[in-house]
C-alpha cells in the first residue's frame, strides 16, 4: 500500500494504492488521524488505483468519514473499481459517502 | 488442485489472496471464456474478498496474532460438460475454533467493524466449517453455464 496526500486550499486529496486490508491499514492510520487533526474541510478519497480492500481498509475509511463530520467536514471517494467496487456496492456504502454513483 | 502453507500471520494474507485470486481466474468462469470478463473479475473479486476475509478471521482470531500454526489453503476447481460449476477453498488451521455460523449480526450502515462474516456469507454460496484440530472452513462459490 501506498499513499499521497495534495492540498489545495480547503480541498485535501488522498490517493491511496495496492492493497488497503488488516495488515496495511494501520499504515495509513497517522496520515487519517493528521487530516482530522488539522480539521481538513473537503477530502476527496482516490482509489482508482487501489487494487484491494478488506473490512479493515473500509473500517478506516468509515473512521475518517466518521470523524471528519463531527467537525462539519466532508469525505467523498472516487476512483472505484473493480473488487473495492465489489465491496462498496455490497456494504452499500454509496449511501454512506457522498458523490458516490446511485447515492 | 492447487495449494498453498502459508504462516498464519497476517504477513502472508497478500501472497494468499494473490493465489487464490490466480486461481479463481484458472479455475472459475473465465476459463476459456475470453468473452465474459465482467462476470469473470465479479467471480474473482468476490472469491478474493470472502476468502482475505477469512484468512484475516484465522490471523487475528484464530491465532491472535502468534507465529504458532499454519493455515492451509487447497483450491479445487469442477466443471460439467455446460460449462457451469464451482470453485471449493479449503482452509485448514489448527488456532482457536471460530465458527462464522455462530455469527450472524449485519454490520450496520456506517461499518467500522464486524463486516468480514458478513462478506463471505454474501459473496460465498455454501459455507461448511467443522470445529478441529484442525478446523476445516470450505468455501464453494459455483458459477453457471455461458449463455
Amino acid at each position: 500500500m501506498g499513499h499521497s496526500r495534495n492540498d489545495a486550499g480547503d480541498d485535501t486529496t488522498l490517493k491511496i494504492d495496492g492493497t488497503l486490508d488488516a495488515l496495511t491499514a494501520p499504515e495509513l492510520r497517522p496520515t487519517l488521524d493528521q487530516l482530522v487533526s488539522e480539521a481538513r474541510k473537503s477530502i476527496t478519497v482516490d482509489l482508482s488505483s487501489l487494487r484491494l480492500i478488506d473490512s479493515s481498509g473500509v473500517g478506516a475509511l468509515v473512521s475518517l468519514l466518521k470523524r471528519a463530520r463531527a467537525y462539519g467536514g466532508e469525505v467523498r471517494i472516487t476512483g472505484l473499481k473493480d473488487q473495492p467496487l465489489a465491496i462498496f456496492k455490497l456494504l452499500q456504502l454509496n449511501r454512506v459517502f457522498p458523490g458516490q454513483p446511485g447515492a | 488442485m492447487i495449494s498453498l502453507s502459508v504462516p498464519g500471520l497476517l504477513l502472508y494474507r497478500d501472497i494468499a489472496v494473490r493465489v487464490v485470486g490466480a486461481a479463481a481466474k484458472l479455475l472459475g468462469p473465465a476459463a476459456g471464456r475470453a468473452s465474459s470478463p465482467d462476470l469473470a473479475d465479479d467471480f474473482g473479486s468476490q472469491v478474493v474478498s470472502a476468502f482475505g476475509e477469512a484468512f484475516n478471521n484465522l490471523a487475528i482470531h484464530g491465532y491472535g496474532g502468534s507465529p504458532s500454526g499454519t493455515i492451509d489453503i487447497e483450491i479445487i476447481g469442477t466443471r460439467d460438460a455446460s460449462g457451469a460449476g464451482e470453485v471449493v477453498i479449503r482452509i485448514t488451521d489448527t488456532g482457536q475454533v471460530f465458527d462464522p455460523h455462530s455469527h450472524s449480526t449485519p454490520p450496520d450502515a456506517e461499518p467500522e467493524r464486524g463486516m468480514g462474516l458478513f462478506i463471505i456469507r454474501n459473496f460465498i454460496d455454501d459455507i461448511d466449517y467443522v470445529g478441529g484440530p484442525p478446523n476445516v472452513l470450505t468455501l464453494r462459490k459455483r458459477f453457471s453455464a455461458p449463455e
